[in-house]
């Protein structure tokens, strides 16, 4: 089966990824929305075509708010993952294996693929990078940098394949235990959202399987190691780990919301020089529209009580920027003593 | 071939001689070479401490631009940085060393690694992690000590002198040109955070899950010690480790244990970086590991007979007096408007 985690406002992403899902798995099209928001707060006459299982079903009243008073909205949600995933599981007995995907994902190609490698394997995690940036020194200005990607973990929590199995229970057991306090994206204290933890599952769980097939997750972040083309009417990526692989999924983070996802600021890959990012931009947009997002997205999510960091963009960020590196100079300059 | 070894200053040479020496009983094939990270000239050692096994002075090794990357580090950062250095000086000056093997100064070695030498026949890298199962607490260190300074213990490394590992090492190096400072909330914990790629980057790495490697103060929560009827130590896993579906009990005879952070003057104390466990305590607080006590009281034994207080007095050429940085004050004063404008922007 397929598990999504959405607010409202991120609906019409999450029914789009169900359409992509159901479009491309002939074998397993079970699908279920997870909703980390107020089911009440929905537009007045919508109906879902997958069912929707609100975070309310799952947890307590007093746990609940709780975890809405602690976190902002993106850090509840990632909060909640574990959760709805061991809850799927508890929830449809018969479900052996499934996909948990963002709502900015969306499959291009049959996913037997996934459920193949899965048969080998409890886990399958993609990382974000899966070759070195050339780097010149100390010297370049290009972000992220690798470092960015330590700080927030380098195995990308926006897609996991799960296989029912003990190892699978002991996981979510573990993770869900730990971003039930520690959820928080606090760099310096080696905290960021549900995600960084998945940096001990390949060490603490048998039979991690990490995919780094470049037709996987392709996303922002590792589109200057990765190049698309299209090959007889598929889309086909080129990779450090292979060349000329179908297009999986894609992670729209970030390319369909500038401001969402942890690269607001990434000056790496230049889109205006990939045209078929462009245009599967372009048809992901389209795609969404059909779903009245308009309706959606002044919904305000109902759980994560703190405020959202907030993304500063053009002058103001760059004044910002070189404002801290004054203060960084004034903190580092050698003041000779004065006797 | 296989080639082991270490990295240390002279003040630590007793326990790289500690480490030789139980090199030489368990696994006498090992060339074992100390990486020397000062000058040995400059400090005129008297006989008796002059080591009977080869030193390799760090200046000796061709570190390109090694005078602007003592000027940069302190003296751990230095320590920690030359690592991949060395190793790729071994790629390159002993090409019959098909496998290179670097252990802490604070490890000695308790068994033949006849499966560390099986798995460097296959595996291009062999890992060992700080913990193979959930911290049980939150006491230090736990997962999230682990998270921000690296998942792996960079302690212990082993290579085999394959292409990947040459790749990986020549990629290390680069980073730990500039970057091998200690700096949590920029994502740098010295060698050691950088090798979370390994992984990630490479295939062929091998995270070994050998309850019997790397032991140290990180991991005691899940390894207990006994000794078999012949004599040998012996790890058994926790009883009711957190999050464990099955109760398993694996025996794993120790490897090699990291005697990190120990300090032979406090042979009560398991090590200045960790508030878990203790040897024995009246006060019943921690947890008592009365099963490590002999394996710390031979490592003391063994570094008093290796002259360690003797060792101990010898400052290190490389190291400079620290950096003060004066006027704090004048400094905050100064940034005022910076911060006040920073916030405005923020706000608006």
């Amino acid at each position: 089966m397929l598990l999504t985690i959405c607010t409202l406002r991120q609906l019409p992403q999450a029914l789009a990824l169900g359409d992509s899902f159901r479009q491309f798995s002939a074998t397993d099209p079970f699908i279920v929305i997870g909703l980390a928001d107020d089911p009440t707060q929905l537009p007045p006459g919508f109906t879902s075509p997958y069912p929707i299982l609100p975070i309310q079903d799952i947890l307590p009243v007093d746990e609940l708010r709780a975890l809405s008073a602690q976190y902002t909205p993106t850090e509840f949600a990632a909060a909640c993952k574990p959760v709805f995933i061991a809850e799927a599981f508890r929830r449809y007995p018969e479900i052996q294996r499934l996909i948990y995907a963002d709502p900015n994902i969306h499959f291009s190609a049959s996913i037997d693929p996934i459920w193949s490698q899965l048969e080998n394997t409890n886990f399958i995690l993609t990382p974000f990078i899966t070759r070195d940036f050339a780097m010149s020194g100390n010297t370049t200005k290009s972000w992220p940098d690798e470092k960015a990607f330590q700080n927030i973990g380098l195995y990308n929590a926006d897609f996991l394949a799960f296989k029912r199995s003990a190892e699978t229970e002991r996981m979510l057991a573990w993770w869900d235990n730990r971003v039930r306090e520690r959820a928080f994206i606090n760099f310096c204290a080696g905290l960021c959202l549900d995600q960084i933890w998945l940096m001990h599952v390949p060490v603490f769980f048998r039979n991690v399987a990490i995919v780094k097939n470049p037709g996987w997750h392709l996303g922002l972040w590792n589109l200057p190691e990765r190049s698309i083309h299209s090959a007889s009417g598929q889309w086909q990526v080129n990779g450090p780990s292979g060349q000329n692989q179908p297009l999986q999924f894609i992670n729209y983070k970030g390319l369909y919301n500038p401001d969402e996802g942890f690269f607001p600021h990434q000056n790496r890959a230049i889109l205006s020089k990939q045209p078929a990012i462009q245009s599967l931009i372009k048809n992901y947009q389209q795609t969404i529209s059909l779903q009245t997002p308009s309706v959606f997205e002044v919904i305000h999510p109902a759980y994560g009580q703190q405020p959202e960091a907030r993304i500063i963009r053009g002058w103001r960020y760059k004044t910002i920027q070189s404002m801290q590196e004054i203060n960084r100079f004034i903190d580092q300059v050698y003041l000779p003593a004065i006797r | 071939m296989t080639l082991a070894f270490t990295i240390c200053s002279i003040n630590y040479l007793a326990q790289a001689r500690t480490l030789g020496e139980s090199l030489r009983q368990t696994n006498p094939d090992y060339r074992y070479i100390i990486g020397l990270v000062d000058i040995v000239s400059a400090a005129n050692l008297p006989d008796e401490l002059i080591p009977d096994y080869p030193m390799l002075e760090v200046d000796k090794i061709g570190i390109p631009d090694f005078g602007a990357m003592c000027d940069r580090y302190d003296i751990t950062e230095l320590n920690t940085a030359v690592k991949p250095f060395f190793i790729d000086y071994f790629y390159k000056t002993y090409p019959d060393a098909t496998e290179v093997i670097y252990f802490d100064p604070d490890i000695i070695v308790f068994q033949p690694l006849l499966d560390l030498n099986k798995a460097l026949k296959t595996y291009s890298l062999v890992l060992t992690p700080h913990t193979c199962s959930p911290t049980p607490d939150w006491e230090r260190p736990n997962e999230l000590h682990h998270l921000n300074t690296g998942i792996f213990n960079l302690g212990f490394i082993g290579l085999r002198a394959d292409e990947t590992a040459r790749r990986f090492v020549n990629w290390w190096k680069e980073r730990l040109v500039y970057e091998c400072r200690i700096d949590l909330c920029e994502g740098l914990f010295v060698d050691q955070h950088w090798v979370n790629f390994a992984p990630v980057y490479y295939d062929n790495v091998l995270i070994d899950h050998h309850l019997g490697y790397n032991v140290a103060y990180w991991n005691l929560h899940e390894r207990y010690f006994s000794k078999n009827q012949a004599g040998q130590w012996q790890i058994t896993g926790a009883i009711d480790p957190p999050f464990s579906s099955d109760n398993e009990t694996t025996v794993e005879p120790l490897q090699f244990f990291h005697y990190s952070g120990y300090n032979p003057d406090r042979p009560d104390e398991i090590s200045k970086y960790q508030t878990r466990f203790t040897f024995a305590d009246a006060s019943q607080t921690k947890e008592q590991r009365p099963d490590v006590r002999p394996l710390f009281d031979f490592y003391r034994e063994r570094l008093l007979a290796n002259y360690n207080e003797q060792y101990r007095q010898y400052p290190c050429v490389y190291i400079k007096p620290p950096v003060i940085l004066r006027y704090k004050r004048v400094r905050k004063f100064l940034q005022t408007p910076f911060n006040q404008v920073i916030s405005l922007l923020e706000s608006h």
